[in-house]
C-alpha cells in the first residue's frame, strides 16, 4: 500500500482585512498518492487557490493558519524552517505554476537566465557534469518549444501565452518534482493552445511520475486530466471521490447543481442556475455554508454543519442528506 | 430583413514607424486585423463570432459599432450604409445598436452612482422616452435583470461580477434597442454565474424580440446560445453556417480542431485523449501565403500555400473557406 | 431619481470615509483657522496691524499682546492674522491659474494628438526645463515684485504639471471601456469630456493641488522673504519672516510667529491631502467577482 505522498489534516486559513475575518479554508482534510491527479475545482470564494499557496507556503502576510496539518512525504510541512523548507522543498521537490503567464516571467530577463537560475539552484543533481545550457535546451524541447537554443537568448515578451506556460513548465518540471501544484495554468489560453498543454501534462505524468495538483474551475478539464475530485465550495471540501462517480453520480447538492450549469446540446432547454450568491467568507450563513441555496435543504442543514459522510464507492461527502442527491433529477 | 450586413469589411493596424522606417523607407509594420469579412445577421437571429486570440473578432465587432473606422468595406445597418446615413438616420442607428462591453468592471465608471450610469442613455438621446417615464423605465429595467432598486445608490465596485454584468445588460436595454453586441457576456464569470446570465439573456431576447452578435471564445456556451456561427481565423472568417450544422459536421479543419480541442465535459470511465491542433496561431503583421491555416492544417496541399480560398457558399446554408472542405 | 439624491449620496459616501482618518480632524481644525483668519482676518484682529507705536516697540508676549510687538510696536498677532490674506490669495489664485490653464491645454492635447499635442507638451517641457527658483526669479526681475505678479508667476511656473496630469489621465480614461460604451451610444465628445473625463481626472487634480497649496505657501514666504514678493508696508508671512529675522535675539516671537503659521498651515493642507487621497479612490473596497 502505497503511503500517502500528500496529507492535509484539518486545515484552516483564516485571512484578515480591513477588521474582517475570511475564514478561506474551513477544515480540509485531503490525501494524495503518489501519480496521481488531484483536480480541485470550485468557483471564486471557494479557496481552491489558498490551498495551493498554504502547501507552498506563500499565503499571504494577512493569512494566518489558525488549525491543521500538512505532511509531505511524511513530514509535517507547517513546522519545517522557512530556509530549510526554501531551499529543500519549495521550487524542487514541490513546483507551482500560477495561473497567469503573463506575469509570472520576469520581464527584464532573459528566459534563458531565468531556466538556468532553476537548473543551477534548484536542480543540480539531475543534470551531474552536463552543461547547463545543454540541460535547459533540453527541458524546453520535450516541452513542445522549437528552436530552444536560439529561444533561451530571448525575452519572455517575444513569446506567447502558451509559449510562456511551457517555459514555466520547463522550471516546473526540470527539478523533477514529487508534487506539481498547477493553479488554473490553461484558463488564460486559447482553446487549441489549452489542449496542447493538457496533452503536454498528461506525457509529462507518465514520464516523470510527479503527482499534481490541478485547480480549475472548469468541469470540461477536470474531467479530462484528474484521477480523483475535490469539490470545494466556500472555503469547505464538500465532496471528494474519483472522477468517474463525482460526475456519474454526484453526492453532495453543489457537485450536481455545479454540472448542472453546464450548458448541453438542446438550446430550447433553459439552464438550470444555482440560486442566491456565493456567500461572503467573512459572512458565512450559519450551519452548512450551502444551504441558502440548496434545494434539499432541511432544518438541520440551518443549524448544523454537517461532518464527512463516507460513501460506499470510496469517497467522502458533507452532507447530511446525500442519500437523497440524484432524487430531484 | 439583415438587421446588420457587412460587406468585405477590412481594418488594419499599423505600428508606428520609428526613424529607420522614416529614414530607410522601409514600410510601417501592418497588423491584418481584419481582412475581407462578410457576413449577414437576420432580424431575430443570434450569430456568434468565435475563434481564438487575434482572429479579430472583436474588432469586427467594434467596426460594426464605429468605434473604430474601417479601412475599407461597407456595414448596413436595417438595409442602410452607415457611411450614407443621414443624422436622423445615424442617430436612429445609435439608438437601435448597443453594446455590451466584454469587461463588466471597466465598462462601468467607478464614480458614477448605478442610477446615474443607467440614466446615460437617456442624455445621450432625450426625448427616445418622455421625462417622466424615464425613472420608471430605469426600474423596471433593473428589476428584469435581477437586481433591486437599493442598487441605483450604490457604486459599481459594490457589486459582485455577475451583478455588475446584469447592469451593464440593463444599460444596453435603456433605449428599447434592436440589436445588441455582446462582447463575452460570460467571461470572467463563475459557472453559475454564467449560467444566469445566459438565461437572462435569452429572456431578453424573447421578451424583446432582439438581435444579438455574440463574441465569444466559449464554444460551449455559443453551441448552447446562438442560431448561426462564423469561426474566425487570423482575421477571416472560414465557415460560417447554422450552429448546430457546424458544430456536428465542421467543413474547415480549422472549425474541426477547434471543436476538438474543447474540453468537453465527460463522464467516460477512462480519461479521453484530446486530438491536438498543432503550432500556434502566427501573428497577424507576417501571415502564411495562401491559405492561412496551411501550416497547420493536417489535410493541406500545394494549392493551399498558394492560393488564398475564399469564403464560399456550400449550399445549405454554409459558406467555407477552404480548397479541401471535409 | 433626482440628480440631487445622487450628489448628497457621494458627498456622504467621501465623508464617512474621511470620517474614519484621524488626519481629517487635526487637518481641519488648522484649515478651518486658516480660512477663518483669510477672510475675517480684519473682524477678528484684536488691534490694528499698521498702527505703530514707538513706546510698546520689542514687547514680549502679554495679555494685551499675545503675540508681542514688532519693532515699530504694530501688535504682531494682528498682522499675523491679516497676513493669511496674501498667503491665501497667492497659494488658491496661484492655483486656480495652474489648473484652469493646466485642464484646458491638457484635454486639448490628450483629444487632439498629432501635432497639436506635441507643441502643447513642448510648452510645457520648456517651463519645466528651468529650475523652478530661477524662472521664479528671473520672471520676477522682469515684472517686477508684487503679490499679483507672484500669482501670475507661480501659477504659470506650476502650470505645466496640471496640464502633465491632465493629460495623461485623459488619454487613460479615454481609453476605459465605459468610454466606449458612451461612444457607442452615440455620445458626442462633449459629453463623453464632462461626464466621463472631467470626475475622473478630477481626483488627481484635487489631490496635487492640496500639495500645491502647502508649496505656494511656501513660495510665498520665501520670495516675501528675500524682498521679492509682497511689499512693505503692505504685510505678509514671509514679509514678516523678513522683518523678524533682524530681531531674533531682541523678539524672537517675530520670526517664531509666522513660521509656525506657515509650518502649520503647510501640514495642515497636506494631511487633508492625504486622507483625500485615500477617500476619495472608490477602488479601495472592490468584491471578488
Amino acid at each position: 500500500m502505497a503511503e500517502n505522498l500528500l496529507e492535509i489534516e484539518k486545515l484552516k486559513i483564516i485571512y484578515k482585512r480591513r477588521e474582517k475575518r475570511f475564514l478561506a479554508l474551513d477544515c480540509v482534510n485531503l490525501d494524495l498518492k503518489e501519480g496521481e491527479v488531484l483536480g480541485v475545482v470550485g468557483e471564486s470564494g471557494s479557496g481552491k487557490s489558498t490551498l495551493g499557496l498554504s502547501i507552498m507556503r506563500l499565503l499571504p502576510p494577512q493569512a494566518r493558519i489558525k488549525n491543521g496539518e500538512i505532511f509531505f512525504k511524511g513530514k509535517n510541512i507547517c513546522k519545517i524552517n522557512e530556509k530549510k523548507f526554501n531551499r529543500e522543498m519549495r521550487g524542487k521537490e514541490i513546483t507551482y505554476i500560477p495561473q497567469n503567464p503573463q506575469s509570472s516571467l520576469n520581464p527584464v530577463f532573459k528566459v534563458g537566465r531565468q531556466l538556468k537560475d532553476i537548473i543551477k539552484y534548484r536542480a543540480q543533481e539531475n543534470f551531474q557534469g552536463q552543461d547547463i545550457n545543454k540541460a535547459a535546451v533540453e527541458i524546453m524541447t520535450k516541452m513542445g518549444i522549437a528552436d530552444a537554443e536560439k529561444r533561451l537568448d530571448e525575452y519572455p515578451h517575444q513569446f506567447s501565452g502558451g509559449m510562456k506556460q511551457r517555459v514555466l513548465l520547463s522550471m516546473a518540471f526540470v527539478t523533477n518534482p514529487a508534487l506539481l501544484i498547477a493553479d488554473e495554468p490553461t484558463t488564460a489560453l486559447d482553446v487549441t493552445v489549452e489542449a496542447q498543454i493538457l496533452g503536454l501534462l498528461a506525457d509529462l505524468i507518465k514520464e516523470y511520475q510527479s503527482s499534481i495538483i490541478y485547480i480549475t474551475h472548469d468541469l470540461g478539464v477536470v474531467s479530462e486530466i484528474a484521477d480523483r475530485v475535490a469539490v470545494f465550495y466556500a472555503g469547505r471540501v464538500i465532496e471528494l471521490n474519483n472522477r468517474y462517480n463525482i460526475f456519474n453520480n454526484p453526492k453532495h447538492p453543489y457537485t450536481e447543481a455545479l454540472i448542472n450549469c453546464l450548458p448541453g446540446d438542446k438550446q430550447s432547454e433553459k439552464l438550470n442556475v444555482i440560486p442566491g450568491e456565493i456567500p461572503d467568507l467573512s459572512d458565512l450563513p450559519g450551519g452548512c455554508n450551502f444551504h441558502p441555496r440548496c434545494k434539499y435543504a432541511k432544518e438541520r442543514c440551518r443549524n448544523e454543519k454537517p461532518e464527512f459522510f463516507e460513501l460506499e464507492n470510496g469517497g467522502r461527502t458533507a452532507c447530511f442528506y446525500h442519500e437523497e442527491v440524484g432524487r430531484y433529477q | 430583413m439583415n438587421i446588420i450586413e457587412v460587406r468585405d469589411l477590412k481594418k488594419y493596424f499599423y505600428k508606428k514607424s520609428g526613424v529607420l522606417h522614416k529614414v530607410f523607407g522601409v514600410g510601417p509594420q501592418v497588423i491584418q486585423a481584419v481582412s475581407k469579412v462578410s457576413f449577414n445577421i437576420e432580424k431575430g437571429n443570434t450569430m456568434a463570432l468565435v475563434g481564438e486570440s487575434g482572429c479579430g473578432k472583436t474588432t469586427v465587432a467594434r467596426l460594426i459599432l464605429n468605434l473604430i473606422e474601417k479601412e475599407a468595406g461597407q456595414i448596413y445597418f436595417k438595409g442602410k450604409a452607415l457611411d450614407e446615413m443621414s443624422e436622423e438616420e445615424y442617430n436612429d442607428y445609435r439608438e437601435n445598436a448597443a453594446f455590451i462591453a466584454q469587461d463588466f468592471r471597466s465598462s462601468l465608471n467607478p464614480r458614477k452612482l448605478v442610477g446615474e450610469i443607467l440614466a446615460e442613455p437617456f442624455r445621450i438621446h432625450p426625448g427616445v422616452i418622455d421625462k417622466e417615464r424615464e425613472e420608471a423605465r430605469i426600474k423596471k429595467m433593473v428589476d428584469l435583470v435581477g437586481l433591486n432598486e437599493e442598487a441605483l445608490l450604490k457604486f459599481p465596485h459594490e457589486f459582485s461580477g455577475g451583478q455588475a454584468r446584469r447592469i451593464g445588460v440593463a444599460r444596453a436595454l435603456m433605449l428599447n434597442p434592436e440589436f445588441i453586441v455582446c462582447d463575452e457576456p460570460t467571461s470572467g464569470l463563475d459557472l453559475s454565474i454564467s449560467a444566469a446570465i445566459i438565461n437572462l439573456m435569452k429572456e431578453l431576447k424573447e421578451e424583446f424580440d432582439l438581435t444579438y452578435l455574440w463574441i465569444s471564445h466559449n464554444l460551449n456556451v455559443v453551441r448552447y446560445i446562438s442560431d448561426y456561427v462564423g469561426v474566425m481565423y487570423l482575421g477571416r472568417i472560414i465557415e460560417i453556417g447554422k450552429t448546430k450544422e457546424v458544430f456536428n459536421d465542421p467543413s474547415h479543419p480549422y472549425s474541426e480542431a477547434l471543436i476538438e480541442s474543447v474540453p468537453s465535459f465527460s463522464k467516460e470511465k477512462k480519461k479521453i485523449k484530446i486530438k491536438t491542433l498543432e503550432g500556434e496561431v502566427p501573428s497577424p503583421i507576417d501571415p502564411p501565403p495562401g491559405c492561412p491555416f496551411h501550416p497547420r492544417c493536417k489535410y493541406s496541399q500545394a494549392k493551399c500555400k498558394e492560393v488564398v480560398p475564399i469564403l464560399e457558399n456550400k449550399g445549405n446554408n454554409r459558406e467555407v473557406a477552404c480548397h479541401f472542405p471535409l | 431619481m433626482n440628480k440631487y439624491i445622487y450628489i448628497k449620496k457621494k458627498i456622504k459616501w467621501v465623508y464617512e470615509r474621511m470620517i474614519g482618518d484621524y488626519r481629517f480632524y487635526i487637518a481641519g481644525v488648522i484649515i478651518f483657522l486658516f480660512f477663518l483668519m483669510a477672510i475675517f482676518g480684519p473682524q477678528i484682529a484684536p488691534h490694528d496691524p499698521y498702527k505703530t507705536d514707538v513706546r510698546s516697540r520689542l514687547e514680549a508676549p502679554s495679555l494685551t499682546h499675545p503675540a508681542g510687538t514688532d519693532s515699530l510696536g504694530r501688535d504682531t498677532l494682528s498682522r499675523l492674522i491679516y497676513a493669511a490674506r496674501p498667503a491665501f490669495y497667492v497659494a488658491f489664485g496661484g492655483l486656480f491659474i495652474s489648473i484652469i490653464v493646466g485642464m484646458i491645454l491638457g484635454s486639448i492635447a490628450a483629444y487632439s494628438g498629432g501635432i497639436l499635442d506635441n507643441i502643447i507638451i513642448f510648452l510645457f517641457d520648456v517651463i519645466r526645463a528651468f529650475p523652478p527658483i530661477i524662472l521664479i526669479l528671473v520672471l520676477v526681475a522682469i515684472v517686477g515684485p508684487s503679490l499679483q505678479s507672484l500669482i501670475i508667476i507661480l501659477g504659470v511656473t506650476i502650470m505645466p504639471r496640471y496640464g502633465r496630469v491632465v493629460r495623461a489621465e485623459t488619454l487613460s480614461v479615454k481609453e476605459e471601456e465605459y468610454v466606449s460604451v458612451a461612444k457607442s451610444m452615440g455620445a458626442s465628445s462633449f459629453k463623453i469630456i464632462s461626464f466621463h473625463i472631467i470626475p475622473n481626472i478630477f481626483a488627481s487634480v484635487l489631490v496635487l493641488a492640496g500639495m500645491d497649496v502647502a508649496s505656494m505657501i511656501m513660495w510665498e514666504a520665501g520670495l516675501s522673504f528675500l524682498g521679492l514678493g509682497v511689499q512693505p508696508p503692505k504685510t505678509s508671512w514671509g514679509v514678516m519672516l523678513q522683518s523678524g529675522y533682524q530681531y531674533i535675539e531682541k523678539a524672537p516671537m517675530m520670526l517664531v510667529a509666522p513660521a509656525v503659521a506657515i509650518m502649520l498651515t503647510m501640514m495642515g493642507f497636506s494631511l487633508l491631502t492625504e486622507s483625500l487621497r485615500n477617500a476619495l479612490n472608490p477602488k479601495s473596497e472592490q468584491k471578488e467577482g
